[in-house]
Order: structure tokens, then C-alpha cells, then sequence
């Protein structure tokens, strides 16, 4: 009885309201039926299935990776602080406490920027070489420039590694291939990675030509990759192996000394004869277009003109004298990789269009770097340096070969390598009959001349198990060095945090 | 259910079966029109016996002993009414009751979104607040406004002039993309803040649960917040100034040392790591207070003008609004200009009508980070130094800082930002039957910005000379368009025992966000500062377009039955362009119930309730929203062009995959369930609500950081993990009504924030300054993860004892003075596995309370909130705390020496003082909770005598004082612990040194109606 007053008697509707609702209701789902398309295509990018699809799309592909080495972490600033400025040629008192703490093995934060973006930017490089390995064998293309394409992006993949492995140690993941999103690489090893640099040289020398011209001079080389591959064999002590890899180097026909050492550092040697690899940098006119200039000579250049973030060692310089205490008789190399007093030019030598003296004192004791630097133009170094990078200068790959072959006993076959670079340098060969360890040391020191800021000092300390705290005789911040840790960086502390599968290297 | 209801449909009416030696009350209870009042409780209190009438307003009591007695009739909505009744046995007395309606936040009207309902019809959880709440607060933005007052509401405002707050409601359910709830204003959807002349709103309304938001869809995961502006009325012609001016200062100053004791202890710190100080370094020759030349008086002045009017076919109202301020930080300010049209016609069956705000307005921005460096920069460096390039002092060779000249940032350089805005909406309601309407709508969001931002040649900061002053210009042209077909449905039932009203529609919203932007350097002339008077060599634009498309189709209803079962239901169905095909659509729904349980017939007979409590409600709801916040073109990778190199001296072009994408992005979806009460006591005098509420997200949109190895930049984003927010809400409203009127809220909400899972293969994700925040599984978003500080090393002794699980000293190359770390895992090293959870920048609870009054000519108003459990990891502290590279430090900060052994680490710069200045560490973290009093006013309405010589008639005239921000209670070492912690979702409560303290405020102002 009480559901009564529950009855819906309300909701009955006249046949004219029914019209109306159903008129309405027929207007709202037309407009239902015009809704808009929410097929939206980025206007502002090609997406990536649009690309990968021709040969114009695999030349930029691999240009994008060439880029790549530009950048901060890879060759545009921090590599020398990490092989040179912590070895013992190098040491910094940088008001930037952080950075004077990174060159003295000291860092509270493991995502500190040298350490994070050389990390940082070899990967991202290589994802852009691991595309195009990739990616352009399945473009429909000629088939010679294919696998060229191919070859230069392991090549730079290599070079990549070659630099992890050895920073980072082998607790470096190794990505060869596109990964995806929920990828988390595991800490490889050592070894492996070396398998896997060689592994990329090999083929990459198989297909690279010998030489290029026009507009694609300053690409990977045959040479370039054989070089590479007798440096990774070489820092694994694979002395035959180098040795047979690095003559097949010296012996084409393109390669060979400029005369003028400084002319390899300076923007008119770029692309020089003497060189097998190098990065190509521009000024700060092409910043908007997409290249940059290479910074270290801003920041490890002299006092005044750059920071002075990196300075050389004083027992680096005295390297450079056969008596110390005469700074008269020194080897030549000196002035074109460091300013200082000279006693035997007025005014002490010219830094930037302004004598050492009048900048820094006439009695200035000071040492700065000098190599790579635009000393050339008067005022301050620009940021953006347009001098290219040499990764690989012939003078090294005589070096190696030099080096491979002594530690293969073969020490008198070594001898015309180093004497051809010390000729060239303008100073004395070396004496005959020098034993294994005579020569050995020989070439150490050839090296630290002749190589001085070019990212080796570190690698050779490391190949021959000097990179210890004893090194405090030569360079103090070894004081801070720890054996068994210092040897390595930090595994950047987000990388840690991001990937379960990595393993922070020991001691940190 | 028709039978559940039949049942309780029974109760009231079971009572009058029988009859014996008692007697029979009946009557009629009716309204002030004669109209028949259903649901009118009708008593003998005390008695426990009553009924409630039916819908021709009948009641009828029995088995009344005979006797006299005072017969109570009420319900919400209409004063209580009393009469005397004499029952004699087997007799009916009859007793009819006219009830005079009253206004009460009850009978009030609440937009809850596309339907409007009653306060007490209303089962979801919504919050008001009405536009007269907000003016008293004399404000320049809504949310400022809205901080402490609304229960699960947090807003975190700063001093920044013009810069829009940040609210969160009910925790944080998100890890990326936008913080802001939507806002609806008038129809409108933004995804924004407004940025309204607060004097312009009616009421705003905060749809907290699901069952209030659902019929946002994919667009109400973070709530939403309704806005109505004010219209005209009907038959009233009001004009309405409203002005205030008032001046703006930062309360409080950090000490800092002088360049003598900076010196001090600078030479030991120097000492202590054997290292020669930079020459000169120790002798400062002046002392600078950089918080000084920062800081300055700042002002605030803001007038209103509204005109508004309305006959029975139309209403209009125009207002117009002048705000200006001067910032407390020199150079900044914000200027607004706002202008608002809102009118209806009616005529027949059709009403058109709209409401329409332009506004412009101008900023000056804060550069750089000022609150560090206004407290890092050394104190023996001038701020101005003639012979600088530019004028300003900055970090030497001598005093090496790298810390930016914060004078100079904000002098040296025009950063300003200039917007126009237009925001509107349009509407055409075509009555199509009694009951039902159709209602075209259309909203028009357009805003324009344009960012000036020129840097001066000037050198601020160590080595960091500019070679040439730059300019860069964004211009963002932003449309959002929103159209709108609906049916609204409103009808009572049966007198009233069923009241229905819905509303069904299609929505559909397009946005597009059109970016240019333009650089040139080299302005050899600097009062030249336009694009065209810069060099043309270096110069680089850029521009882009962003659009995105929403369809969707909504339902929302809502029945009462009875006037005390009450059903809400919504749904809605979201296309979203942000995904993939095939991932695109999304359903969202959501229902809530309510009973109102004072209105029962049984309900006079619970003891003690029946006589309290006058009103209580029931309230249950439950639901799922959506978020598509994810960025546009998310699920495809983009090549990036412009990737170039050089070769053979020339330039080739490189263009490859920069970051990696994934396709298979959808919806994220938020389920949420509210339970709550509501009460009131003493005739709705004192009213408390509660509420508990869950809100747990699933396939939460995740830019989820990606290990650095994979070599992609960017974070892709993935429907990752899960989180959920849980906490109760409290609202206690007292009002007290005679001569001297006090009302009285206290609120308090707490939170409580946990992740359930995270994809990315449970991996915590790290965030913020130094990596300090991590969100991981099984713990609140963003919780500070850390190395532990265990004191400081008194002796050689406590370092060589201090040893790891292999007997080795675990810090063999700390000296006495030094920081002493926790070895949380307990193995033989102290690194980056010692870390451990801190805390988190989420309070455990937030909470207001408010007093405003009268009495005779004089109001009043004092605010306060305040939050509780909230960490604060100050990066300002690490700065001038550390010894291991130059800074300033605070007055009062003594490191350790062995003659004075303090909790401070002894002074060493350099390497060997890096790990006590370690940055993630909880030597940063101090505690952020605070008390503060956030407004106080005293108001004066001026009598009507006043003016009778001045010709003028004001209906009201007042002038009042305002104090904002009068104090804060608080242990927070800086300058405010109320810190905009959402810049970075992932890593809140981190004071970076670009928060703008909070302003205190003292104005006056004039309120002025006729």
C-alpha cells in the first residue's frame, strides 16, 4: 500500500515532449557524429618511422653521430681534465672546488658534471651510432655506401668504448643496439668490451675507404680504424697484435710527419696529413648551426686569456729540459705545448698578443698550457675553438708501433719509430743499443713530449701499472689518490640509482 | 530496491496504526506561500515521539499522552518553529506550522560542475568557498585565497609578484606532468590558473572525490576547482568600488657574518688543508649586505570598479580591476589590468548570455638564484665597483666565489613578461520542456605571452665575462576552445519525494599552443634593447606548434528521494590525440550516496543524537578519473634535425633519434572512494563535516628516468606503477549570531602518501638537487634519501675505532672535526648504499583556522594555517655552511676546533673538506613545519550620518587594515618554510634559492557600495 506514493506516475511525458527530447537528443548525436579527428601528426618533427628510409636519411644519421662526439663529456671539454690534467703532466687549482677535487680523485657527488657528462655523452653518441648500425642495413641504398655508413658508426662506437672501458672500467654496460625503455644493460667487463671494440674496428676497416675528398673529408678511415684497433690492442698489452695492426697504418702511403710540429695545433693543420682521425670543431659563428667548438683551451689555456682550470705540472715542464736548472737547452716541443718565462725571447714569448711578461711578471715562474689554444689571435680564447681535435696523430701511431714492438723484444726494430718523430721534433735520435727497459722508458718519455694534452699520459700510466699514489714524486694531488679506486670513476651516482644491474666501481 | 525503499518509505507513516488512551496530534505544515512542506520534522522534544510530514505537508502523531506541550517543527531550510498543543485521550489536536524560510550553508547552492544542488543534497565531497570570503583576504591571486581555508587543499603561494600558486588537492597522485587541478571558470575548462581578479568571484567550489569530478573525465585526476564569477540581479542596480593600497616587505633576514669574521673563519678553513689562500683573499676592505641591496620596500595597490544591474528578461555586470605591485626584491613587479562583461537575456523559452574577462598584464621576473646568492656572495665584495664592466662587484682572484652578483641579475638584466588573456564563455539554453533545457556552449580561452628577457653586458659572476648583451623573445599564442551540447534535466517528483536532475552532453576541446622565439647578440648600443637593434651575425629562432584534441560524452545525475536518500552518478567517456591508436579512448565513472539521517521519522528516537544534533548526513562515494597530462606526441620519438658536423670544411647536415619513445602509452586512471559526515548542532550554528578518502592511481603516467647507458635523452613515458593517497579532512564551523558575530572554522587535513609500485622495474626514481629525492616502492613521492650524519669526530682515537664489518677504519682519511657518516648497511665502506630515508617535503598534516566577526560598525578577520611534518632540504643552508670552497656563512656558525668542540664540522677547504660538505647528506634537511598567521583585519563601516552634508548615498562605506603574513611560527632556518615545492613533482620541499619569500603585507582599503 505505502509503495503508492513511490509509483513513478511523475515521469510519464506527453507524446510532444517526447518530440522535443528526441529532437534534442537527435542534435546532440549529430554533433557527436562532426566530432574532431584526433589524429594529430607532430608539425614539428618527422617522426622516426618517417625516417631510416633513404640514403640522404643514413648520410645525416651518421653525421648526427659524428656530432655527437662534439659535445662536453666526449671531445669538447672534459676528456683532457680526466687522461691529462689527473695524470701526473696535469694538476688544477680551480677556484671551481669541485673540479680541483675531480682532478685530485675527490668527489662527494657522483653525478659531478665532468664525471656525469663524459658518461653522459659517450652513451649518447653511441645510441646515435647503435642507429644507424641499426637501422641503415635495411635501407634500400648502394650497397658500398651502406656498409661505409655502417663502418664509420663502429668506428665511432669503438672510440666510444675505447674511452668508457678505460675511465670507467669494465663495470660499463655495453649497448650495441637500440635499446628500449625498460631496458636495464648489465656491467660488462673488461674484456668484453675490448672484444667488442675490436670486433667493430675489424669490420669497420674491412669497409672504410682509405681516404676521402670534398665534402667528406674528416670521416672514419680505413686508417683511422686500424689505428684505433692497434691503440685497444695495444692498451691490452697485445704487443704482436698492435705491432702487425699499426704497420699496416704506417705503411699507406697518405700518412706522414708535417714538418712543424705546432702546425698540428693549431686551425690551418687541421685535417693535416699527420693526422688519422680527428673532430672537427667550429667557431662560435656555427653554434646556430648546430656545431661547436672544443673548450679546452679556454679552460685549460693560460691565466687571463682562458681559466687556467688545468695547469701543467712542474715536474711535467722540467721534463722538457735535459738539465733543469738550465732552462736555455730544452726540447723544442716545449714552446709549442706550454707558455712560460722563456729567457731566450723577449719578453718572455708572446701569449695572445701579449708578452708572458707583461701578463703574468717579469720574473713570472708560471706554466700554462698552451696546445690547442687560438694563441694566434689576440685577446681572450673564445669559448668555442675551432681547432680541430687530433684522437689519432701519426706521430702516435709511430709511437705505438715503437712501443708493441719493443715489449714484442724487438727493440731495435722500435728505434726508427721514435727517432723519425724526435727527428722531426727537431732533436737527437736515439742512441743505439738501448736495452728493452732503456728503450721502454725512452718512449714513455718520447710520449710525454711529444704527446703532451692529447689524452695519452693517463692510458700509458695505466698500460704499464705505474698509475699508483707513488706518483705523488712527480704531481702532489697523488696524495689524494687511493689505490685501487682512484684508478677509476665513479659509476655516476644516477646511474647506480637507475640501473639495478650496474656495479659502482670498487672503493667508491 | 524499489522494495528497500518502500520499506523505508514505511517507517515515518508506521506510527499512526494504533490508538488507545492517548490522544492524536495532526496539522499541516506549510511555507510562506502556503505551499505544503514535506520531510518537516515535527516534535514533542524530549518526548522522543514526533513524525514527519508527507508531501502534502501532513503529519500526524499518536499515542501522545494527553497533556500540554510545546511542539517543535523544523527543518533545514526554515527557522524552527514552536507552538503550544493540548492532547486530551482519543482525541486529535491539530497543530499546523507556517514555516519561514532562512539561508543557511545548507539550503545554499553548490556548482557541482554540470548540475547545480543544495548544500544538504550534495554526497560528494565538495568544498566552498564564497566570493566575500576571498575579498576580506584583500589578495592578489584565488589561490592565495584559498590557502588553509579549504579542508585537502594544499596551495603553496610565494611573494613573487604575479606569480600564480600552486595548489594540490588530496595529495599527490601524479609523478609527472602538470600539478594544477582543472579549473572551470564559467564553463570554461583551463588546464591553468586563471589568474581571475579575485574580486570577480561568486563562489568557487573544489570537487575533491571522484563522484564529483568524474564528469571531468581525463582532465579531473588532480580535482577541480569551479569558479562562478559574479552577474547582475534581478530589479537591483549596485555599484561597487573597491581599493586598497598597501606597502610589502620580507619579514625576515637572515644574519650573516661581516668580511672580519668571514675571514676568520675562511684563514682556518685555508689552514686547516695546508693550502696557500688566494692572495688579498683574507682581508676584505668592505662589508656587504647583499640581503640589503636585494631586499626592498615593496607596495601593492588594487582598485576595482563594478557596475551591476538586471530587470526580469536581463542582468549585466561590468567591472573593471587595476592592480599594481612593486615586488619586496628590487625590480620585480606585476602590473594587472582586467576588464569583465557578464550578461543573460532571457526571452521565452531562450536565454542567451555571457562572461567574458580580458585582461593584460606585465611581470618583472626574478633571475637567476638570487636566495643563494644574497647569502653566499662574500661579504668583501662590493655590490657596485665602477671599475667591473657593467658596474657590478662579483667573485676575483682574490675573493674566488662563483657566486652570481644578485644585484646585477635583476639590474643588468629585463626579463619581463607581458600577457594578454581572454577568457570567455557563451551560452544559448533553449527551454524545451518545463524541465529540460538544451544548452549550447562555447568557451574561448586565448592568451598570448610574450617572455623580453635582455642581458646586459654586465659581468655578474666570476670569469663568466659576457662578450656582448643578448636578447631573446618567446611569443607563446596560446587558443583552447571548448564546445559544448548539453540537456539539462531538473524536475521534482510527486511533491518533491523525488527530485531528479541531470545533465547529458558531448565536449569536445582542441588547444593549440603556438611557440616563436628569436635571439640576437651584440647590442653595441644597450638603450637599444629590441630585436632589430641587435647584431645579425649569431642570431637563431626558433618555433613550434602544439595541438592537441579532446572528444567526450558525459552523464551526471542526481536524485534525492525523500529529501534524505540521496544518489549521484556520473560517467564519461574521453577521446584523448596524447595516445596512440588504439589507446585513445578512456571510460570514467564514478556514483555517490547520501543519507541524511536527521531527517528520518526514527531519528527522534536515538537518544542524545536526536537532541544535538539537528542535521547529519551520511556520505559514501566512490570512482575513477583519468589523467592524459603526458605532453603531446609522446607516443612516437621524433629525429631531431639540426645535429649537424663539418666535413671537408664545410657543413653537412645530421639529423637522428635523440630519445626513445613508447607507443603503447595509455590512460592513467585514478580510483577514489570518499566516506564522510556531515553534522549540525544547535540549529545549524555549529556544523563539523569528516571525511576519509583513498585515492589510488594505476598505470600511472611515469616520465620514468632511464638508465644514462641506454644513451636516449629525455625520460619516455611509461604507465608505471601505482600510488595512493590516503588521509582524513575536518571542517568545524561555529557561528555565532547576535549583536557580536564571530564565526569560527578550524580545518585540518592529513595526508598520507605511498607508492604501491613503480614500473620502471621497481627501480626508485631519483630526483632533484644532487639526486636527493627518491621515489621508491613503499614510501611517500620525492622522500629525501641521503647519507646519515652520526656527529663529528672529537679525536684521532674515535676515527681509528670507527671501523667497518672488516676491522678497517671506515673513514682512515678523516682528521678530528670531521663529519663522522653512518654505516647504514654495515659493510666496509661508507658510499652511496649508506643512504637512507630522511624524510619527505609532504606534510603529515595541513590545517586553518579562521575568526571573523562583528559587532556594531566594526568587522574583523584573523587567518592562520599551518602545516606539520614536512622536511625541508635547504640548498640555501648547504651554501653557507660549507667550508671546503668560499662562501659566506651565517652569524653564529662556529666550526669544530678541538678547543671548541662544536656540532659544526671543523672548517678545511678544498678536497679534503668534500665530504663533510657532502651535498646529499642530512646535514641539509631541517624540519619546514609552521604556524602562520596569515591575515588579520579590522574593518570600520562608516554611518550613513557620515555623508548626509556630502550629497553622496553610499549604501555602505568601509575602510579596513590588513596585515598579511603578520608572523610565522616556525624553527625553519630560512626565510620561509612555506616553499613552492611542485616546480618538480618528483622532488618537493626543496628550498633551491628561487623560492620568493612570502610577503608581509600591511594595506588599507576602502570598500564602497551604492
Amino acid at each position: 500500500m505505502k509503495l503508492r506514493t513511490l509509483t513513478l506516475n511523475g515521469f510519464s511525458m506527453s507524446k510532444r515532449s517526447f518530440r522535443v527530447a528526441a529532437l534534442s537528443l537527435g542534435v546532440s548525436v549529430a554533433l557527436v557524429g562532426c566530432t574532431q579527428d584526433l589524429d594529430i601528426t607532430n608539425p614539428n618533427q618527422k617522426s622516426t618511422d618517417a625516417f631510416w628510409h633513404s640514403s640522404a636519411d643514413a648520410i645525416k644519421g651518421i653525421n648526427a653521430a659524428y656530432n655527437g662526439l662534439e659535445n662536453n663529456g666526449t671531445y669538447g671539454r672534459w676528456l683532457g681534465f680526466a687522461y691529462d690534467i689527473r695524470s701526473d703532466e696535469g694538476w688544477s687549482k680551480s677556484p671551481w672546488t669541485d673540479l680541483s677535487n675531480f682532478n685530485k680523485f675527490t668527489q662527494s657527488d657522483y653525478n659531478f658534471e665532468p664525471s656525469r657528462e663524459i658518461f653522459q655523452h659517450h652513451y649518447q653518441a653511441i645510441f646515435r651510432a647503435n642507429q644507424v648500425t641499426d637501422l641503415v642495413p635495411g635501407i634500400n641504398m648502394d650497397a658500398t655506401l651502406r656498409s661505409r655508413i655502417v663502418g664509420e658508426a663502429q668506428f665511432i662506437r669503438a672510440l666510444l668504448y675505447f674511452n668508457l672501458v678505460n675511465l670507467y672500467g669494465g663495470n660499463i654496460p655495453l649497448v650495441v643496439a637500440m635499446p628500449n625503455p625498460g631496458d636495464f644493460p648489465p656491467s660488462s667487463t673488461e674484456a668484453a668490451v675490448y672484444t667488442q671494440i675490436e670486433k667493430d674496428l675489424t669490420e669497420a676497416a674491412a669497409v672504410l675507404p682509405t681516404s676521402y675528398s670534398g665534402s667528406d673529408v674528416g670521416r672514419a678511415t680505413k686508417g683511422a680504424a686500424l689505428a684505433m684497433l692497434g691503440k685497444a690492442q695495444l692498451q691490452q698489452q697485445k704487443w704482436a697484435a698492435a705491432a702487425a695492426t699499426l704497420a699496416q697504418v704506417i705503411a699507406m702511403p697518405q700518412y706522414d710527419l708535417v714538418p712543424k710540429f705546432a702546425d698540428n695545433f693549431v686551425e690551418a693543420g687541421d685535417n693535416n696529413k699527420e693526422s688519422v682521425f680527428e673532430v672537427q670543431f667550429g667557431d662560435e659563428t656555427m653554434l646556430s648551426s648546430g656545431v661547436r667548438g672544443q673548450n679546452y683551451a679556454k679552460m685549460i689555456g693560460a691565466c687571463g686569456p682562458g681559466f687556467c682550470d688545468g695547469l701543467p705540472t712542474q715536474w711535467y715542464f722540467d721534463q722538457f729540459f735535459p738539465n733543469p736548472s738550465n732552462r736555455l737547452v730544452y726540447d723544442p716541443r716545449l714552446n709549442a705545448t706550454l707558455f712560460w718565462n722563456r729567457p731566450d725571447t723577449v719578453g718572455g714569448g708572446d701569449v695572445y698578443g701579449q708578452s708572458f711578461q707583461s701578463r703574468y711578471g717579469a720574473t713570472s715562474t708560471d706554466i700554462y698550457w698552451k696546445k690547442w689554444g687560438e694563441y694566434y689571435v689576440p685577446g681572450d680564447q673564445n669559448w668555442d675553438n675551432p681547432i680541430n681535435y687530433k684522437v689519432i696523430r701519426f706521430a702516435d701511431v709511430l709511437l705505438m708501433e715503437a712501443e708493441a714492438l719493443n715489449e714484442s723484444n724487438q727493440t731495435a726494430a722500435a728505434k726508427p719509430f721514435v727517432d723519425r718523430v724526435r727527428t722531426r721534433a727537431g732533436v737527437a735520435v736515439l742512441p743505439a743499443g738501448l736495452s728493452q727497459a732503456a728503450m721502454r722508458a725512452a718512449i714513455m718519455k718520447e710520449r710525454l713530449l711529444e704527446l703532451g694534452l692529447e689524452q695519452e699520459r693517463w692510458l700509458d700510466l695505466k698500460r704499464h701499472g705505474l698509475l699508483n699514489a707513488s706518483l705523488v714524486a712527480n704531481d702532489p694531488e697523488f696524495s689524494f689518490f687511493t689505490n685501487g679506486k682512484s684508478e677509476l670513476l665513479p659509476m655516476p651516482q644516477a646511474e647506480v640509482d637507475l640501473n639495478p644491474n650496474v656495479k659502482q666501481n670498487p672503493g667508491w | 530496491m524499489c522494495a528497500v525503499l518502500g520499506a523505508l518509505a514505511a517507517i515515518p507513516v508506521a506510527s499512526h496504526a494504533q490508538a488507545g488512551t492517548s490522544g492524536t496530534i495532526s496539522g499541516v505544515v506549510t511555507g510562506e506561500a502556503g505551499q505544503p512542506i514535506a520531510g518537516v520534522q515535527v516534535m514533542i522534544p524530549g518526548r522522543g515521539i514526533g513524525a514527519a510530514t508527507g508531501t502534502d505537508g501532513r503529519y500526524t502523531i499518536g499515542r501522545v499522552p494527553p497533556g500540554t506541550y510545546t511542539l517543535r517543527a523544523q527543518r533545514i531550510g526554515f527557522a524552527p518553529a514552536t507552538q503550544q498543543v493540548t492532547v486530551s485521550a482519543n482525541e486529535i489536536a491539530t497543530a499546523d506550522f507556517r514555516m519561514t524560510t532562512v539561508a543557511t550553508t545548507l539550503t545554499t547552492q553548490v556548482v557541482v560542475g554540470y548540475t547545480t544542488q543544495q548544500r544538504r543534497d550534495v554526497s560528494d565531497a565538495v568544498a566552498s568557498v564564497k566570493g566575500e570570503e576571498i575579498r576580506d583576504q584583500k589578495v592578489a591571486t584565488l589561490e592565495e585565497a584559498l590557502r588553509g581555508r579549504v579542508p585537502g587543499l594544499q596551495v603553496a603561494a610565494s611573494g613573487e609578484p604575479g606569480r600564480p600558486a600552486q595548489v594540490v588537492i588530496r595529495g599527490q597522485n601524479f609523478v609527472s606532468g602538470s600539478v594544477s587541478p582543472l579549473y572551470v571558470v564559467d564553463g570554461m575548462y583551463l588546464s591553468e590558473n586563471p589568474n581571475l581578479n579575485p574580486d570577480d568571484v561568486e563562489s568557487i567550489e573544489v570537487l575533491k572525490d571522484a563522484s564529483a569530478a568524474a564528469q571531468y573525465g581525463a582532465q579531473a585526476a588532480n580535482g577541480v576547482i569551479v569558479i562562478r564569477t559574479k552577474r547582475g540581479r534581478n530589479g537591483e542596480s549596485r555599484t561597487e568600488l573597491h581599493s586598497y593600497y598597501g606597502y610589502q616587505t620580507i619579514p625576515k633576514k637572515i644574519d650573516m657574518m661581516n668580511a672580519t669574521q668571514w675571514a676568520e673563519i675562511t684563514r682556518t678553513a685555508y689552514q686547516n688543508a695546508g693550502v696557500t689562500p688566494p692572495a688579498g683573499a683574507l682581508n676584505p676592505s668592505t662589508t656587504t649586505d647583499w640581503q640589503d641591496a636585494l631586499f626592498q620596500s615593496g607596495a601593492i595597490q588594487d582598485h576595482n570598479l563594478s557596475l551591476a544591474g538586471g530587470s526580469p528578461n536581463t542582468d549585466y555586470l561590468l567591472s573593471g580591476g587595476y592592480l599594481d605591485q612593486k615586488g619586496a626584491i628590487i625590480t620585480t613587479g606585476f602590473r594587472r589590468l582586467s576588464f569583465r562583461l557578464n550578461s543573460e537575456t532571457r526571452r521565452g523559452r531562450f536565454t542567451v548570455g555571457e562572461n567574458m574577462a580580458l585582461s593584460q598584464s606585465n611581470r618583472v621576473n626574478l633571475n637567476g638564484f638570487p636566495l643563494i646568492d644574497a647569502v653566499r656572495m662574500l661579504p668583501g665584495i662590493p655590490v657596485f665597483d665602477p671599475a667591473s664592466p657593467g658596474g657590478f662587484g662579483y667573485g676575483n682572484d682574490a675573493n674566488p666565489t662563483f657566486g652570481t652578483n644578485p644585484v646585477g641579475q635583476q639590474l643588468a638584466r629585463s626579463n619581463t613578461d607581458k600577457s594578454g588573456q581572454v577568457i570567455g564563455t557563451t551560452y544559448a539554453d533553449m527551454r524545451l520542456l518545463e524541465s529540460l533545457h538544451y544548452r549550447f556552449n562555447v568557451g574561448l580561452n586565448y592568451a598570448n605571452n610574450l617572455n623580453h628577457n635582455f642581458v646586459g653586458i654586465a659581468t655578474l659572476r666570476y670569469r663568466d665575462s659576457p662578450p656582448y648583451a643578448t636578447l631573446s623573445e618567446q611569443q607563446g599564442s596560446f587558443t583552447s576552445l571548448l564546445v559544448e551540447n548539453l540537456l539539462l534535466y531538473d524536475k521534482q517528483f510527486a511533491g518533491g519525494v523525488h527530485k531528479f536532475n541531470a545533465a547529458a552532453g558531448v565536449t569536445s576541446q582542441r588547444q593549440d599552443d603556438h611557440e616563436l622565439y628569436v635571439y640576437r647578440q651584440g647590442f653595441t648600443d644597450e638603450s637599444l634593447t629590441q630585436i632589430d637593434a641587435g647584431a645579425t651575425g649569431g642570431l637563431n629562432n626558433r618555433g613550434y606548434l602544439i595541438q592537441s584534441r579532446l572528444n567526450a560524452m558525459l552523464l551526471r545525475a542526481n536524485y534525492t528521494l525523500l529529501d534524505r536518500y540521496l544518489f549521484t552518478g556520473s560517467i564519461r567517456r574521453d577521446g584523448s590525440s596524447r595516445f596512440g591508436p588504439g589507446n585513445r579512448y578512456g571510460t570514467f565513472g564514478a556514483g555517490s550516496v547520501g543519507w541524511v539521517v536527521s531527517d528520518e521519522g526514527f531519528y527522534k528516537n536515538i537518544p542524545l543524537l536526536s537532541g544535538a544534533v539537528d542535521y547529519l548526513k551520511f556520505r559514501a562515494s566512490t570512482g575513477t578519473l583519468g589523467n592524459q597530462d603526458i605532453g603531446d606526441y609522446q607516443f612516437s620519438a621524433p629525429i631531431q634535425e639540426n645535429l649537424n658536423y663539418l666535413l671537408g670544411g664545410g657543413l653537412v647536415l645530421g639529423a637522428t633519434q635523440l630519445s626513445l619513445a613508447n607507443p603503447n602509452i595509455r590512460w592513467q586512471s585514478n580510483k577514489e572512494t570518499n566516506l564522510g559526515f556531515d553534522f549540525g548542532l544547535l540549529s545549524d550554528r555549529l556544523t563539523f563535516s569528516a571525511d576519509r578518502y583513498t585515492s589510488t592511481s594505476e598505470g600511472l603516467l611515469v616520465a620514468a628516468p632511464i638508465p644514462w647507458s641506454l644513451g636516449a635523452s629525455g625520460s619516455p613515458v611509461v604507465n608505471a606503477g601505482s600510488v595512493r593517497n590516503t588521509g582524513f579532512e575536518f571542517n568545524l564551523a561555529h557561528h555565532y549570531d547576535h549583536a557580536f558575530q564571530l564565526n569560527t572554522t578550524l580545518n585540518l587535513t592529513t595526508v598520507k602518501n605511498r607508492v604501491l609500485s613503480l614500473g620502471n622495474g621497481g627501480q626508485p626514481i631519483f630526483a632533484g638537487p644532487f639526486g636527493v629525492a627518491r621515489t621508491a616502492v613503499g614510501s611517500p613521492i620525492g622522500e629525501f634519501y641521503v647519507y646519515k650524519t652520526a656527529g663529528i669526530f672529537q679525536n684521532q682515537a674515535e676515527i681509528d675505532s670507527y671501523v667497518g664489518s672488516n676491522g678497517k677504519p671506515l673513514q682512515p682519511n678523516a682528521k678530528p672535526g670531521d663529519v663522522r657518516f653512518a654505516n647504514i648497511n654495515g659493510d666496509s665502506l661508507i658510499n652511496d648504499e649508506d643512504r637512507y630515508n630522511a624524510g619527505s617535503g609532504i606534510p603529515k598534516w595541513t590545517g586553518g583556522l579562521f575568526f571573523d566577526g562583528k559587532f556594531n560598525a566594526i568587522d574583523f578577520a584573523l587567518n592562520m594555517h599551518g602545516s606539520h611534518g614536512a622536511k625541508i632540504f635547504n640548498v640555501v643552508k648547504f651554501w653557507t655552511d660549507r667550508t671546503d670552497d668560499p662562501q659566506n656563512h651565517r652569524a653564529g656558525y662556529v666550526p669544530w676546533t678541538a678547543e671548541k668542540p662544536t656540532e659544526n664540522p671543523r672548517a678545511v677547504f678544498g678536497p679534503a673538506g668534500a665530504s663533510n660538505d657532502r651535498p646529499n647528506s642530512d646535514r641539509w634537511i631541517e624540519d619546514g613545519s609552521y604556524w602562520k598567521i596569515q591575515n588579520l583585519v579590522v574593518g570600520y563601516t562608516l554611518p550613513a550620518s557620515f555623508f548626509n552634508r556630502t550629497g553622496l548615498r553610499p549604501s555602505s562605506t568601509r575602510l579596513y587594515l590588513n596585515i598579511q603574513n603578520l608572523h610565522t611560527f616556525t624553527k625553519y632556518s630560512n626565510w620561509d618554510p612555506e616553499i613552492l615545492g611542485f616546480n618538480d613533482p618528483l622532488a618537493r620541499g626543496i628550498d633551491d634559492g628561487r623560492i620568493y619569500p612570502n610577503v608581509r603585507t600591511v594595506s588599507v582599503g576602502l570598500d564602497l557600495r551604492m
